[in-house]
Formats: C-alpha cells, sequence, structure tokens
C-alpha cells in the first residue's frame, strides 16, 4: 500500500500518461497479489513490484508496438509548441514528451536511475540485465535527452553562467 | 555534444551523476571539472538535466492514490484470471474435472462481495486526504442527507451525534458496492482526524453479530451486522477509543 505513490510515479515516467501508468501499476498490482506466495518476505518489496512493473510495461510496449503513437489524455500542452523561454509546467510537459521519445529500453534506465534513484545495480537486477548494459543505456539515453535540451534555448538549459 | 576529456568519458559522468564512483574516483572527476571550463558545463547541464526529470515526475507522488489501484490490492477469494489459470491447468493435465465444475458451479457475483471491513476501509482511504471535497452532502443539511441515504439503501439511517469524542459530522456520500449503494458518513475532530462510518445492505444477515475490530491498509476498523445491514466505523484512532465510538454508533445510527 505504501509503495502505490512510487509505482505510480515509475508507471507514469515510462508512459507518459498518468491514466495509462495507473492502468498499469494496477495489473501490476493484481499480479503482485496473485503471486503473493512467490515473494520472499525477507527481501525488500519494492524492486520486486518494479521487475513486475517493468514486465507488464515491456509486453505492454511489444503488443502495441503495431499501434500508433500513444496519444496523452491528460496533457494540457499538447500540440502547442512551448514558448521559448517559458520556464514552468509546460516545459516539464515537453521533457516528458522528449523522455516518451526515448527507445524503451533506455527509458526504463533512465527512469530507474534517474527519477527513482535506484542504484546500478538495483535498476539492473529489476531489468533483469547485466550492469553494463544498465550504464550503455544510460550513456544513449541521456545523451539523447542532452541532445533534446540543446536544441531548445530556454530555462531549463540554460547554463549557470 | 562531445565529452570535455578523452579520459572521461559519458559513462564515467554518469557514474560521477549518480553516485557510483568511489570518493576517490570523484575527486578526481570534481578536480578535473574545476580546470577544465567545458566538462564543468556538461556537468551543470547533465544535473539540470536531471532535476528537471524528477520534477517532471514529483506531483504524482502526493497525489490521492485512486480507488481502483486499493482496490487491485483487496483480497478476492478467487480473482478471474486465477480461476482461469487454475482451469486451463486442469484441461491440460485432464484431471479433476469434476472438482473444477462445482468451482464453476459458484456464482460470480458472490466473489465479487467483499467484506465490509475491506470495503470500508478502500472508501476511508479514498475520501480521507480530501480537502475540498470530502463528501457529497455536507453537514449543514444534515436531515436531507440521512433521508436521501436511508431511502437509497432502504434501511432508516441517521448520523449520529458523536460530540462527546469530539467528533463532529462533515457530511456524507453514496458509494457503489459490488454494484449496490453503500453509505459513508465522515466526521472529524479538532485536530483533523476524520473517521468513517461505512453502512450497506447485507441481505443474508439476519441475526446480529459482534462488533469485532480488524486492521486494514493501516486503519482500524470495528464491523458488525444487524438487521439486513453490515456497518463498519474505520479510523486511525487507538483500539479502545474506537471501539467506543462504534459502541455509540452502533447505539445510535
Amino acid at each position: 500500500m505504501a509503495q502505490i505513490p512510487r509505482l505510480r510515479r515509475y508507471a507514469y515516467a515510462l508512459t507518459g500518461d498518468r491514466s495509462q501508468g495507473d492502468d498499469l501499476v494496477q495489473e501490476c498490482l493484481e499480479r503482485a497479489w496473485g503471486r503473493r506466495r512467490l515473494y520472499e518476505a525477507s527481501r525488500p518489496i519494492r524492486p520486486w513490484l518494479f521487475t513486475i512493473l517493468h514486465n507488464l510495461h515491456v509486453n505492454q510496449v511489444r503488443r502495441r508496438a503495431a499501434e500508433p503513437a500513444m496519444v496523452s489524455h491528460d496533457d494540457p500542452a499538447s500540440g502547442e509548441p512551448a514558448a521559448p523561454g517559458e520556464p514552468g509546467e509546460v516545459e516539464l510537459e515537453d521533457l516528458r514528451r522528449a523522455l516518451a521519445s526515448l527507445a524503451p529500453a533506455q527509458r526504463e534506465v533512465v527512469v530507474l536511475v534517474g527519477v527513482e534513484q535506484l542504484s546500478y545495480r538495483e535498476a539492473a537486477a529489476t531489468l533483469g540485465v547485466p550492469v553494463g548494459t544498465v550504464m550503455s543505456r544510460l550513456s544513449r539515453g541521456r545523451a539523447q535527452l542532452r541532445e533534446w535540451l540543446a536544441g531548445r534555448d530556454d530555462a531549463v538549459g540554460r547554463k549557470p553562467r | 555534444m562531445s565529452t570535455p576529456r578523452d579520459d572521461i568519458d559519458d559513462t564515467r559522468i554518469n557514474a560521477y551523476l549518480d553516485g557510483e564512483l568511489t570518493d576517490g574516483q570523484a575527486a578526481e572527476i570534481a578536480r578535473a571539472a574545476a580546470s577544465d571550463p567545458a566538462l564543468a558545463e556538461r556537468l551543470a547541464l547533465d544535473r539540470a538535466l536531471l532535476r528537471a526529470l524528477r520534477r517532471a515526475h514529483a506531483d504524482i507522488l502526493d497525489d490521492p492514490v485512486p480507488a481502483r489501484l486499493i482496490r487491485a490490492l483487496a483480497p478476492r477469494p478467487w480473482p478471474w484470471w486465477r480461476r482461469a489459470a487454475a482451469a486451463a491447468a486442469c484441461i491440460v493435465l485432464g484431471a479433476a474435472i469434476g472438482w473444477q465444475a462445482s468451482r464453476w458451479s459458484e456464482p460470480a457475483r458472490l466473489a465479487e462481495v467483499r467484506p465490509v471491513s475491506v470495503q470500508a476501509a478502500a472508501a476511508h482511504a479514498v475520501y480521507l486526504p480530501e480537502v475540498r471535497h470530502p463528501v457529497e452532502v455536507d453537514s449543514s443539511q444534515r436531515a436531507h442527507l440521512d433521508r436521501w441515504l436511508s431511502k437509497r439503501l432502504a434501511h432508516e439511517l441517521a448520523s449520529p451525534d458523536l460530540l462527546e469524542f469530539g467528533f463532529n459530522l462533515v457530511g456524507g456520500r453514496l458509494l457503489p458496492d459490488a454494484g449496490r449503494p453503500a453509505a459513508q458518513y465522515m466526521y472529524e475532530n479538532a485536530d483533523g482526524e476524520r473517521i468513517t462510518i461505512y453502512a450497506r445492505g447485507e441481505p443474508r444477515a439476519h441475526t446480529a453479530t459482534p462488533s469485532r475490530i480488524v486492521e486494514d491498509q493501516g486503519f482500524r476498523v470495528v464491523h458488525w451486522e444487524a438487521d439486513q445491514m453490515s456497518y463498519a466505523v474505520t479510523g486511525r484512532l487507538d483500539k479502545a477509543r474506537l471501539e467506543q465510538v462504534a459502541r455509540a454508533v452502533r447505539e445510535r445510527i
């Protein structure tokens, strides 16, 4: 129960949409409940839930691969270009879109490490990949976000000097 | 964007920003950044990006959790997919068909009706954090609220007076419970502590049961059945106090 807000954030960051994210969390919780006997109480519960959510997301991405691009339903700025230099919500919305444009495997790592602040080892365990893979995906994912950032000349990207 | 120094690549920079380096390695990067403006700029850019990423996904942590997610964790004796899985396994093995058939013959609706304590705790969790819309009808229309809920539940309900415990009526609302109407009254004390009373029809409850206390989702719930109704009083009060309040509710509702 206490894990739900973190799961929601993870799912939101992965899908870029709150209601799609909550769908994912709901499926995750139902699955976790069904598999609760497989869960070893001595282990921390969050990585276990994150792994279930990750697997569901991978399946979903696979299913949706053939479908047209997802449209965000709770995106107030949808379709409107953000005004240059205008900080705040519109711009963060833009960043969420940039995140959504990453390859799913890169997005997972960028979110787990960057937003959820998991260690490389924890992220690797959650995704079931070697730590080296986490590091290379992270490099590629962040490079793409940097490119997106460099293509903008507003507050998020403004240099401190 | 090219990396500022050949021996400090993207992977090292990331590991530095993510706190994955040893203290010695981190100090080395910090030293290098002090004398390398390109590296310093790159680090600042990456840090800004990370901060923005976190900020872009911060709000959702404080949002009230949607009811459907809380319900997803409520115990259900036989979720449909577990039945489906069990059925599939049985067919594959070609075994225990008669036993399975008896499972199938259980009316599906019965599985959907969850214990009143579970429903009450879920509803409590949903409306507890509401600041602006904790109730549908507030206490200024108390008589109307009681009439309305009594009518919908086809049972005489009266919002009990709990002033001696320091609780004032906030109001109430109608809720769906397995396709049938249920009622929730909410009370609040001067400290902002909230308790709720949950009531629903229980057609098979012909005899009154003693009040029982359970814990669910971090709340204490006192529940009982009487007059073809089931009731629950939910809150975070200590056990003795909640039981005291529930006794008063049982007498007065």
